[in-house]
């Protein structure tokens, strides 16, 4: 992904379906990585549906829920795909004079590619292709057509009852029994894991505070404040600005992850390092919730080589205050660069726990679990 | 005082945009409407401004800067008097060499002059000297009562200070007028070729700073965090923009991402303290622990005026205000959330919206202020040269007897 080697994203636009729109104001030091209006988009897609017959159409509108943002989250966007991916197996017939293996693992690809140019892949998603391909390849020829769609469609079942929500759930398991009564909990954003082990304690009757922190454009953290305050929980609405007044009054921190990568840094929304570093500044214990799947060999130690940048025009309006709009008009000035970055790198420092599937572990103890469990042993 | 009373409330009521300049601006017509009386007319006027001062500073006590400019004028009257004081001992001594017949009558006088000279001394306009800690008269915390010498010596004196003061008290608010143009004339020492800088929020003075940077042609970049709930780095980059500075707007949780590639952070106080301390729009110390982390120098520019005698006790509570709610949830959307029926009766759904943050010293690289460049830990230093220790705490002292 070299975006700013101009022949490579010729080919790129040539080949791609979504034609992606040039941002306009580009920010220098992201000049590596693609910088697309994403709002754009969808209109020509949904006239170009019945045109796309290379394209299996649960693929394709789980393409359109992506490029909306309807579908946000690791964990949801993995399982969108896989199921969009069994259907398309299921529909799938080998033409003649092909191998099975080989073209639907080139099926599969074009498939791929199509999500990447909707919204370049997360790291959950990245490694249940690389599962799914592995899979693929390891079908004997002898194996007949209808037997080998039924063998990779319970093993994608698999996949996600294993991966995701059994390990969810032991991971619900763990963390709360770091919770005690009296606890004040912090959590920023929303993340699935975070939510399922907030609702659990409160079902086993732990008495606790929460404070949600939320940050600018895409106010997560609203959404999981109205579903925990309808389960009843006592919730704090904050935004991450204020986040060294109410530091004061908590007691431990749960965080989500798109991804830990090996050198044991942590991987998600932006805003997840201010959190993290002030916690870590105040002495208060710095707990991460990520499913194993999630673990990946790579290593970063900035968020800037490797990023992903939404859409430029949401931090120039802002919902709900119409008298903010002092950048209307933006793009034409050519000094003026908005940035919208969507993750970022957390060091290992700041986090004392990752809580997993495989337990309860240290950050330097990542790279272990990718190389004992790594693939081929991981899935059993 | 009919008038100033009637001043000071329309200036209450719009304390809101209250400014130091205004508050400067209202002592002086306090200052020019009192009647002074012929003896102790220093303690008049300190009496006067402090009855204004009280009910300014009740009025918002987290508007710091009132609080500065009260102590300020008060501390300009009694320099004042102190200086007319000794200019008019200097006088009385000379007279008495020059007037030898006259011993006796003179002698009391001299000898009262000199207990003045010595209780004015030991006050904390002057460092102590052994002189003053060898003398036995008690300290006195009003102004050094001024001997009788001639009626007509009185009324050009009483006449004299209360100019004095309004001249010094003009010199005041010129002062807070052109603060930006001296801070801003340090920008070249500290502002090289191909820099980035990074700021939160906005702030008149970070402006002027980096336009005086751009007007000598230095070449420098400038990422600004936007500043929820607030959103005044909205108007802080539209004014780069205008004046052709490259900038770049980044949402406040992506700071901790960028700082990485930073090589300054330039910010604005509201009020920095005795302590070094700075009291900042709010996600200032996220900004500042970040800088800490990547080694980047914190540089916080804030006028004089913005320097307060006060120590922060619990500031992120005692000196803080908190904001409404609707900036941050839209009521319509949650109130189903606002049921005040469960349980213990009060409602589940909290939310917090503080205006200010602290920023303790150890986290501040430099402070430039109208004065010059200084560390953290002389701004007390800085707290000498303006106020006297009397006034921290503004309250008429009750007049036994009466």
């Amino acid at each position: 992904m070299q975006y700013d080697d101009k022949s490579r994203v010729q080919k790129l636009k040539k080949r791609s379906v979504v034609k992606p729109t040039e941002a306009r104001n580009r920010v220098e030091l992201f000049r590596h990585l693609p910088q697309y209006e994403h709002g754009t988009q969808l209109p020509v897609l949904q006239s170009k549906f019945f045109q796309l017959d290379t394209l299996h159409p649960a693929v394709y509108k789980v393409g359109l829920q992506y490029l909306s943002g309807d579908i946000c989250g690791g964990n949801a966007r993995c399982i969108a795909m896989l199921q969009a991916f069994q259907e398309a197996i299921r529909d799938y017939s080998t033409p003649p004079a092909k191998t099975l293996s080989r073209d639907l693992t080139a099926k599969i690809s074009s498939y791929v590619s199509f999500l990447i140019d909707c919204r370049p892949l997360s790291v959950s998603m990245g490694n249940a292709i690389r599962f799914l391909k592995s899979q693929i390849a390891k079908i004997p020829i002898s194996l007949s057509e209808s037997e080998a769609k039924a063998t990779l469609h319970s093993d994608i079942e698999r996949f996600i009852n294993e991966k995701i929500i059994l390990a969810d759930r032991v991971i619900v398991k763990h963390a709360v029994t770091k919770i005690r009564d009296g606890d004040v909990l912090l959590t920023y954003g929303s993340s699935s894991a975070v939510e399922m082990i907030l609702q659990h304690a409160h079902e086993l009757g732990k008495q606790f505070r929460v404070v949600i922190v939320d940050s600018r454009p895409k106010h997560e953290g609203k959404l999981l404040l109205r579903r925990l305050v309808r389960k009843g929980l006592s919730c704090t609405y904050t935004h991450i600005n204020a986040i060294s007044y109410i530091m004061h009054e908590v007691t431990r921190v749960f965080l989500g992850a798109s991804s830990v990568l090996s050198n044991g840094t942590v991987y998600s929304r932006v805003g997840t390092a201010c959190v993290a570093m002030v916690a870590y500044g105040f002495h208060i214990p710095v707990l991460v919730c990520c499913e194993a799947y999630k673990f990946h060999e790579r290593v970063q130690l900035d968020s800037i080589c490797s990023n992903e940048l939404g859409d430029p025009d949401s931090i120039s309006k802002v919902p709900g205050r119409e008298d903010i709009n002092h950048l209307d008009g933006w793009d034409k000035s050519e000094n003026l660069q908005l940035l919208n970055l969507i993750y970022d790198a957390t060091p290992s420092d700041y986090v004392s726990l990752i809580i997993t599937d495989y337990g309860m572990i240290p950050p330097t103890s990542v790279p272990v679990i990718v190389r004992e469990y790594g693939r081929g042993q991981l899935w059993i | 005082m009919p008038d100033t009373q009637a001043l000071v409330m329309t200036f209450l009521t719009s304390l809101k945009n209250a400014t130091a300049r205004q508050t400067a601006e209202l002592l002086r017509s306090v200052i020019s409407q009192q009647r002074v009386p012929y003896t102790n007319q220093a303690g008049a006027l300190i009496d006067a401004v402090k009855a204004v001062g009280e009910q300014l500073i009740a009025a918002n006590p987290v508007e710091l800067a009132v609080g500065n400019i009260v102590r300020r004028v008060l501390h300009i009257i009694r320099e004042e008097d102190l200086s007319l004081t000794t200019a008019a001992i200097g006088e009385l001594n000379l007279s008495a060499v020059s007037d030898d017949e006259n011993d006796d009558d003179r002698d009391g006088n001299t000898t009262l002059s000199a207990a003045a000279v010595a209780a004015a001394a030991r006050s904390t306009l002057r460092p102590p000297s052994l002189q003053t800690l060898l003398e036995d008269t008690p300290v006195s915390a009003a102004v050094p009562q001024t001997s009788s010498s001639g009626a007509a010596d009185k009324s050009s004196r009483s006449r004299k200070l209360k100019h004095d003061v309004i001249e010094a008290v003009n010199e005041l608010i010129q002062d807070i007028v052109t603060c930006h143009e001296q801070i801003a004339e340090q920008a070249v020492e500290h502002i090289h070729q191909n820099e980035v800088i990074l700021t939160l929020g906005s702030s008149r003075t970070v402006s002027e700073f980096l336009f005086a940077a751009k007007e000598k042609k230095r070449s420098f970049r400038v990422f600004v965090a936007e500043g929820a709930p607030r959103y005044q780095g909205h108007l802080l980059a539209k004014e780069l923009v205008a004046r052709g500075l490259q900038t770049t707007l980044i949402t406040d949780s992506a700071v901790f991402a960028m700082i990485s590639r930073v090589n300054m952070v330039i910010v604005g106080a509201h009020a920095v303290m005795a302590n070094g301390g700075v009291i900042a729009p709010v996600g200032m110390n996220l900004v500042a622990l970040a800088a800490q982390k990547h080694a980047v120098p914190f540089v916080v520019l804030a006028g004089s005026h913005k320097l307060c005698p006060l120590y922060p006790h619990n500031p992120e509570v005692l000196l803080n205000e908190l904001r409404s709610p609707s900036e941050l949830l839209d009521f319509g959307e949650f109130s189903d959330c606002m049921d005040f029926g469960s349980g213990s009766g009060s409602p589940l759904l909290h939310v917090v919206n503080p205006a200010f943050d602290y920023v303790p010293p150890k986290l501040v690289s430099l402070f430039i202020t109208d004065a010059g460049g200084h560390n953290p830990s002389y701004m007390y230093r800085l707290i000498a040269d303006y106020y006297s220790a009397d006034d921290l705490v503004v309250q008429r002292r009750a007049i036994a007897g009466n």
